[in-house]
């Protein structure tokens, strides 16, 4: 004993041995004093990190407590030879078994025509805890964000990115090496947009509250995907946010959905408000003329008796008509037969049979252009489509002297592409956006209560497909045309 | 009150027949008030009525009425269009327009005032209601036509 005490005293005038021990006793690494190997001397905070006693300690190999297998004294020893000190983390070994991590600081100091080697051990067991739960932390972090369907990225006060998950390489095509300490401007973010997300991942930064934002970018492919972007503070132990997590979902679909049913809304209102204007207008005739009526047969006028009667009994037709249509209309929507693949053909000649009335009378010239073709769907509801448009089609071309209808049936892209053509009296471009809308009637000779295209638009919009109309204007003919996914589901 | 002055001229457009002869048959209650000097049945011929074009060239044969009662839900050209065709020519610009429609819904009626009708009936689908109607139209007019005449 006294080595330790002796020695740092020599070179502390005034300080005496005891007093100098207490406070190395009180220092909480553990001080170890070594001689050829060999424990000298030790404090009660080296005894304690190794979990025995003083005299355990003293006089023991140091080798014993070394948590590092193949440990070597003497490579210590010629270290210090060239070197001040040395400073290394290393474990030792506690009596228990466990390891302890230490910061190890190692000097020699001469003495009496040898060396005495001062090793500082620091318990960094904590520090070793704290940053391998944090280590742990990231790595959960990182899973759950690798495997999330959304995209997470990581900013730091500079806006620069310091974590981008796989979903944000796939959807942006920029490789993490590329985005990693980059800002948006950077990566390509252009004005407005650029400003938007700037101003935005700003406030959060100095408000320390998330906010929320949805944008609209453009894929690599062109297309558009809508983001909902959840902008969230990533709090400092100081308190102060020293980096934003952005968590983006996808929308693009509910955005489409929200849009396709808002669309919907203003069909199912526009349809309440036809239907209510178109059987109200029967009904004012029929109250006028029953008032007419009452008036004519109290004065005995038989004739407009007569004449008030007709047009009641027109207006009531008219209203049991709309009814009809009304209803067959709203059958449309409920799947009645299990849908099946039908030749064009065959589809073709039940609707031609059906119109065989007119077609007799009008005599058009009917002309089928198409490779053989076959529809998926509801047969009678098909049929019924054709049936209206070729009905369509024989009253429009009726005032032509020649009056010629074409059906053409192509595949485009995976999908059907069938065209119904005439050479009649055409459609102003300015009333074509009408004709799906219910009893749109734009000419009124031409008979019907004008429920047909409403009707048609209906059956093609239950089977996934699209319909519009062409016509250069009046007198140029009319094209209705629509699409059927059919190859699609042919092979489903 | 009896009236002295001319009774105003009426231009009617309006394609459903029955509708027509229920406006005819309530404005003949007021013929020292009110005269229909035309009634035409879509918006195309309304324009070239005011305008005096195709048929309706002749001036003698189509003379200006005092006032335009316009259906919307017209054939060809639609009660909106006719308005604001009549509004950008200038030589029927100044007719005021009252239009006469079953249709209740705010765009309708909003729309119209906008494309510069002077007032919107909502033709009543009771009997009495409509005579009413033809009646309060027809004095209104005629009393501020007098007036402005005086």
């Amino acid at each position: 004993m006294g080595d330790l005490a002796n020695t740092v005293a020599s070179g502390l005038p005034g300080a005496g041995e005891a007093g100098l021990r207490a406070t190395l006793e009180y220092i909480k690494d553990g001080i170890f004093i070594d001689a050829k190997g060999v424990v000298v001397d030790a404090n009660a905070a080296a005894c304690s990190q190794l979990g025995r006693a003083r005299t355990e300690v003293i006089g023991a190999g140091v080798a014993t407590f070394s948590g590092r297998a193949g440990f070597q004294w003497s490579s210590v020893v010629s270290r210090l030879e060239s070197e001040p000190h040395l400073s290394y983390q290393t474990t030792h070994v506690h009596k228990s078994g466990t390891r302890v991590d230490i910061d190890l600081t190692l000097t020699r100091m001469p003495t009496q025509g040898s060396y005495l080697y001062v090793g500082i051990a620091r318990d960094v067991t904590e520090r070793a805890r704290v940053e391998e739960e944090l280590r742990q932390s990231e790595q959960r972090f990182r899973t759950l964000t690798s495997n999330l369907p959304d995209l997470v990225v990581r900013l730091d006060r500079e806006q620069r990115y310091t974590y981008v998950n796989p979903v944000f390489v796939a959807v942006s095509g920029i490789p993490l090496e590329s985005a990693l300490g980059k800002t948006n401007r950077e990566l390509g973010l252009l004005g407005d947009q650029l400003e938007l997300w700037s101003a935005a991942i700003q406030r959060v930064f100095d408000s320390k509250a998330p906010t929320r934002l949805e944008d609209d970018f453009k894929r690599s492919d062109g297309s558009t995907i809508t983001w909902d972007a959840q902008i969230v503070p990533e709090r400092a132990e100081s308190g102060e946010v020293d980096s934003v997590l952005i968590i983006s979902r996808d929308v693009t679909e509910r955005r489409l959905r929200e849009e396709e049913l808002h669309h919907k809304n203003d069909e199912l209102t526009r349809f309440t408000y036809t239907v209510s204007h178109d059987l109200k207008s029967p009904l004012v005739t029929i109250q006028s003329f029953l008032g007419f009526l009452v008036e004519d047969a109290q004065r005995g006028d038989a004739e407009r008796v007569a004449r008030d009667v007709s047009f009641i009994k027109t207006a009531a037709d008219r209203m049991a008509a709309l009814l009809t249509d009304l209803l067959q209309l709203s059958r449309v929507g409920r799947k009645q037969s299990a849908p099946e693949r039908v030749p064009l053909s065959e589809l073709l000649n039940e609707a031609l049979s059906m119109v065989a009335g007119r077609i007799a009378q009008e005599k058009p010239s009917i002309v089928l252009t198409s490779e053989p073709v076959s529809l998926y769907g509801d047969r009678l509801r098909l049929v019924e489509v054709f049936q209206n448009l070729i009905d369509n089609a024989v009253k429009f071309a009726s005032t032509v002297p020649a009056p010629r209808i074409e059906i053409i049936a192509e595949r485009v892209e995976g999908e059907i592409v069938i065209r119904v053509r005439d050479n009649g009296i055409g459609i102003d471009p300015r009333h074509q956006h009408k004709l799906f809308g219910l009893f749109e009637k734009l000419q009124p000779e031409i008979e019907g209560t004008g429920i047909g295209l409403a009707l048609v638009k209906r059956i093609i919009d239950v089977h996934d497909g699209r319909i519009w109309i062409d016509s250069a204007g009046p007198g140029q003919g009319t094209t209705v045309s629509f699409t059927l996914p059919a190859t699609k589901r042919e092979e489903s | 009150m009896k009236s002295t002055a001319a009774p105003i001229s009426i231009l009617l457009v309006e394609d459903d027949p029955a509708h027509a002869e229920i406006v005819l048959r309530n404005l003949t209650k007021l013929r020292d008030r009110v005269k229909c000097i035309a009634h035409l049945s879509d918006g195309q011929q309304a324009l070239d009525y005011l305008q005096r074009e195709g048929q309706h060239s002749d001036p003698e044969s189509s003379p200006r009425p005092d006032l335009v009662l316009l259906d919307l839900r017209l054939p060809r050209v639609d009660g909106f269009e006719v308005l604001r065709r009549m509004k950008a020519t200038e030589a029927v610009s100044h007719i005021p327009v009252v239009v006469l429609s079953t249709s209740e819904a705010e765009d309708d009626i909003a729309a119209a005032y906008q494309t510069g009708a002077c007032s919107y009936l909502v033709k009543p689908a009771e009997f009495e209601a409509y005579i009413e109607l033809i009646r309060g139209f027809g004095h209104y007019w005629s009393d501020l036509n007098r007036f402005h005449g005086a």
